[in-house]
């Protein structure tokens, strides 16, 4: 079996050139007949022709002690073995030979040129000037072109046999060695195939097979460094790497799952996932189970047998290796995350309490003095502490607003649902700022352009706080004696609030920078408006959260109007309480 | 091929159309003429000659020749031939030896044999060729070589022969000063191109003596031999047989008979031939 591919080479190959000999060889043989014949015959006439010519004179004379010895000289070559020369009155002058003149003259009188066997004779009638000067037979041995034939077929078939034999064994040699290389080939592809990354065939010639295996190195030092590269990438993931099959069992994972799961490599490949971890709190999944719920990255908990519960988040990617069905599941760790979070929240905590509780206290103290606790106070002093109770308050609203920013961005602001009409809405907001606007001389004035008694599903304090922020904007924007108008209007399903002053606009170019942390449309240090510049970073966190969207339209000098949109709730027509 | 097929196609239609070999129901003469060229100059020259005697006189004539003077002697001497056209010393030794009678000859020619020497040489005459080698075409050429020699000896001179084998040799062995004289023939010095011819002088002509003889042996009918000179001598009077003579380079042809080659017999020629061996 191991020269399967040689002996198939050389038998056919062998089979063709021996068709192919035998055809040359049969052709040849034909020709050589052919030719041999034609050369006898060739040679026949020619030897006929001189006879006849060197006898004529002799046969003429009589002289037959010349035409004796020409006729020996004749039979003296081996091939002539008949001379007979009679004269013109029919007398034999001269007769060589074994066979009698009747005798040949019937093997004449059939056909003149045809070979009879073993003697092929010929007749030439001399003439000179047309008058009968005799004539001659000379009998020529056919042997000669049959023996040269024989000798010939031998030694062609003897050569053809050598250059088969000699064709074969190079065959069979060339063919060997070939096979033997696509055998390594095979064998080296094999260990490629199940892995064997270091085997390498050994390059001993140029040839195409000498570049095949070469060919074959490189592709595996490829596939090494393939491998070593996708190993390094998913060792170095930051996530745990795991691929399962349909089973759910292990085909692959790195040294982070290892890591998470207590184990090393040789102990879970081909392991179920489950004989590891549970998977929130249950080790009774599957491959659906694991693709339904984590084909959108998802946060969850996991508990390595033996181990505690992990803060996780998994996604699994479904991929296909030879023509199956696997996934690629990630698995991160979270516990770091809640960890600083947790942090986060503390320092937050930390920031309210430390912070706020002075402050508090430092405007509590103020106002009791403002209030005259301790007396009548001087018109300076009014002033510092009015000052002093600006700025607290300043402070108080910057950390508030800061504390909500962190709320919103960690996604922990809760909120509390529940239906509003808008009428109460926009009403209340107005009520709300009506103090604020007092104080910068502005007026506010509500226009309700919908149904006011439909409902909003909304938070109505966060609702509030948009409002709030809004108006005071547009409050501290505004000239004095002009209006804000705060509207509602219904577009479609939404209901649209709007809050237009005619104060100073937003600059063209600060459009993008609107709902930007800490934005102030004046920026300059001789600001009259006051502000964190956070409240419509809040606004629209808290639009966000009702699904809502916020925008608006400015132009400098004009004024601005903000909009935002809520849906309306459905089926609630009027206000239950 | 077509060299090959011809042959062959000419074998097959001898044998189809031309009966096989003479079945020789008719008795047949042979005609001998003595080798002067090739066997097949011979044949070529002469078959007409022998065509034209059967078919005058109804007999059958076969035209025989030798390959060498020296074998025709024999043959004549052994009396093989039924007829034979022989020179003058060949006929009166086989009319002596062998049976021959002479039937016929060429009418008013004679043969003269000649003498020729360097134009430079001081020999001036026959008298100063004692000694001398002489230069002959063959031994058994009647005109130059049998009839000099047969004079010198007459005269009783004693020359050294050396033979050239033709005409042209010893024109040309002359020229050059190999020998100092040679014997020929008017009709083949006067052949001889220009320069040959003016480099040689004819020192001695000899008298004309009687030339070939038509001889018939003793053997064949007599009325058979009378048919044979009657055509002969008449050959010359219609326009074949005129034809025939020319390409012989004869005129024509006279009844002959022993006695006209006395002037020959005079001579008492010594030269040794086949035909009484």
């Amino acid at each position: 079996m191991k020269n399967s591919f040689a002996l198939k080479i050389v038998s056919s190959i062998a089979i063709i050139e021996i068709a192919f000999i035998s055809a040359i060889i049969l052709g040849d043989l034909s020709t050589l007949k052919q030719e041999a014949e034609s050369e006898f015959r060739k040679r026949v006439s020619v030897i006929t022709e001189m006879f006849a010519n060197a006898a004529t004179n002799s046969l003429i004379a009589t002289d037959i002690a010349n035409l004796k010895h020409l006729a020996e000289k004749l039979v003296a070559d081996k091939d002539i073995s008949n001379v007979i020369v009679k004269d013109n009155e029919g007398n034999s002058l001269i007769d060589m030979g074994d066979e009698n003149l009747d005798e040949i003259r019937k093997y004449i009188g059939n056909s003149t040129q045809v070979l009879n066997g073993r003697t092929h004779f010929v007749q030439k009638t001399i003439l000179v000037s047309d008058y009968l000067v005799g004539e001659i037979y000379l009998g020529f041995s056919v042997e000669y072109i049959t023996s040269t034939l024989n000798a010939a077929t031998k030694k062609t078939i003897g050569v053809a046999s050598i250059g088969l034999f000699l064709f074969s064994i190079f065959l069979y040699l060339l063919s060997s060695y070939i096979s033997r290389s696509f055998s390594d080939i095979k064998i080296a592809a094999k260990e490629i195939a199940v892995g064997n990354m270091n085997f390498r065939l050994p390059v001993t010639t140029t040839d195409e097979l000498g570049q095949a295996a070469y060919a074959l190195n490189t592709m595996a030092e490829k596939l090494k460094e393939d491998k070593k590269l996708k190993d390094s990438v998913i060792d170095s993931a930051f996530s745990a790497l795991v691929i399962l099959n349909e089973k759910v069992e292990i085909v692959k994972h790195n040294a982070v799952f290892s890591a998470m799961f207590n184990t090393y490599d040789g102990a879970v490949i081909g392991k179920k996932l489950s004989l590891f971890c549970d998977i929130e709190n249950t080790s009774l999944f599957d491959y659906d189970y694991i693709f339904k719920k984590f084909s959108k990255s998802a946060v969850t908990t996991v508990r390595p047998k033996g181990g505690e519960t992990i803060p996780v988040e998994i996604k699994a990617v479904a991929i296909v290796i030879n023509g199956k069905n696997h996934l690629l599941t990630y698995i991160r760790n979270l516990s770091d995350q809640k960890k600083s979070e947790k942090a986060k929240d503390e320092f937050i905590s930390v920031v309210s309490h430390e912070l706020r509780t002075p402050l508090t206290a430092i405007q509590g103290g103020v106002r009791l003095l403002l209030g005259g606790v301790a007396g009548e106070l001087n018109k300076k002093s009014r002033e510092l502490l009015n000052l002093v109770d600006a700025n607290s308050r300043r402070l108080i609203l910057l950390v508030n607003d800061i504390l909500d920013i962190q709320q919103y961005e960690v996604g922990g602001v809760r909120y509390n649902f529940s239906l509003f009409d808008i009428g109460t809405i926009i009403e209340e907001a107005v009520k709300l700022n009506h103090a604020y606007a007092d104080e910068y001389d502005v007026m506010l004035e509500s226009i309700v352009d919908m149904d006011r008694d439909l409902y909003l599903n909304i938070d109505y304090d966060r609702i509030m706080q948009v409002l709030s922020n809004l108006i005071s904007n547009a409050v501290k924007f505004s000239k004095k004696n002009s209006v804000v108008s705060i509207s509602a209007f219904r577009q479609g399903d939404l209901a649209v609030f709007s809050v237009a002053d005619k104060g100073s606009g937003i600059a063209q170019d600060n459009h993008s920078k609107v709902f930007q942390k800490f934005f102030q449309s004046d920026s300059s240090s001789t600001r009259k408006t006051k502000g964190t510049g956070l409240g419509l970073v809040i606004s629209k966190n808290i639009v966000d959260a009702h699904g809502g969207k916020i925008w608006f339209e400015s132009v400098e000098n004009m004024g601005s109007v903000f909009y935002f949109s809520i849906e309306i709730a459905k089926n609630i027509a009027r206000r239950t309480a | 091929m077509i060299g090959k097929k011809s042959v062959v196609i000419s074998v097959v239609l001898y044998f189809c159309i031309v009966t096989p070999l003479p079945a020789l129901s008719q008795k047949s003469y042979s005609f001998a003429i003595v080798p002067q060229s090739s066997a097949t100059e011979m044949v070529r020259v002469w078959t007409p000659f022998i065509r034209y005697l059967s078919k005058k006189t109804g007999e059958k004539f076969v035209f025989k020749t030798a390959s060498t003077i020296s074998a025709f002697e024999k043959r004549v001497g052994k009396q093989q031939y039924d007829f034979a056209y022989m020179n003058p010393y060949h006929y009166i030794i086989a009319e002596k030896e062998a049976n021959y009678v002479a039937i016929a000859k060429q009418k008013d020619k004679k043969l003269e044999g000649i003498l020729v020497v360097s134009d430079k040489s001081d020999i001036r005459d026959i008298s100063q060729l004692s000694g001398k080698t002489i230069a002959y075409p063959s031994p058994a050429a009647f005109a130059a070589t049998i009839l000099p020699q047969a004079i010198l000896l007459q005269k009783g001179q004693k020359n050294h022969s050396k033979y050239v084998l033709s005409h042209e040799s010893v024109y040309s062995t002359v020229s050059k000063g190999l020998y100092p004289v040679g014997g020929g023939i008017m009709r083949t010095f006067n052949a001889l191109p220009a320069e040959t011819k003016n480099s040689l002088r004819i020192l001695w002509k000899s008298e004309g003596y009687t030339p070939h003889a038509f001889a018939v042996h003793s053997r064949v009918p007599s009325d058979v031999q009378e048919k044979v000179v009657n055509v002969l001598v008449a050959m010359h009077a219609n326009e074949e047989g005129l034809r025939i003579l020319k390409n012989l380079k004869m005129k024509n042809l006279e009844k002959a008979s022993g006695i006209m080659w006395n002037d020959v017999r005079s001579l008492s020629i010594t030269t040794k031939t086949e035909i009484t061996n």
